[in-house]
């Protein structure tokens, strides 16, 4: 079994990052063993999609339980669609969150603990995220955290979705994305206009 | 930041939602011949 940790920093010491998408490392761990292997998230700076890339790096790393703060829906769904089970809320060491789940302490979620877009912004900022945020307003949300939600309580396992509903999924963020890539493409036009 | 440094951002941000656009069309391909 392997249990990915989204991390601040790589080592079973390091601190618990509250956002997954978006979080600088990963700790995947052994529970047996305590072995571990830091993967750094190359998706934390991406413009739009972290979440559903960084899900997808995850899965790839067959990686079957994901302990972290928060995640949002769309980094839920992909994970849930791989037959990853995700649980939120969790805080502290990360040696000590694999030593709580081994426990039985910790319970997948059922739902997303957050809406979209949670996170983003956040930390010490980035370069597309002030770019972003003067080409198109803040009607998307960016660097708008919100707060926890009842659902993030733990609840049963998660049911994997049928390639049918993951193809829902999947269309439903590519329009997402597309919307996002349309504005980008505007905002480009637009300043290219103004040399 | 300059109009500049916007710009490359925007491209770069532009290209990373493409090449995401195109591992969720090739997912969704997957999904739909299995």
């Amino acid at each position: 079994m392997r249990i990915a940790v989204s991390a601040a920093a790589p080592g079973l010491d390091a601190e618990v990052e509250p956002r997954f998408g978006r979080c600088p490392q990963f700790v995947i761990v052994d529970p047996q063993s305590m072995e571990f292997e830091a993967l750094e998230n190359t998706n934390a700076m991406a413009a739009g999609g972290a979440g559903i890339s960084t899900a997808q790096m995850i899965a790839d790393k067959g990686v079957e339980v994901v302990l972290t703060g928060n995640c949002g829906p769309n980094a839920y769904q992909t994970l849930s669609a791989a037959g990853v089970q995700v649980v939120t809320g969790v805080s502290g060491s990360i040696r000590d969150a694999v030593e709580a789940y081994k426990a039985g302490k910790l319970q997948p979620n059922a739902q997303p603990s957050v809406g979209s877009h949670h996170g983003m912004g956040m930390g010490s900022g980035t370069g597309g995220g002030r770019g972003m945020g003067r080409g198109m307003g803040g009607g998307r949300g960016m660097g708008m955290g919100r707060g926890m939600e009842p659902g993030m309580i733990p609840q049963a396992a998660p049911q994997a979705m049928s390639p049918e509903e993951e193809i829902e999924v999947l269309k439903s963020q590519t329009q997402m994305m597309k919307q996002q890539l349309s504005e980008i493409q505007r905002r480009i036009e637009a300043l290219e206009k103004e040399r | 930041m300059t109009r500049e440094q916007e710009l490359d951002s925007l491209r770069d941000q532009a290209e990373t939602i493409k090449g995401q656009l195109e591992e969720i069309q090739t997912r969704i391909e997957e999904l739909e011949t299995e």
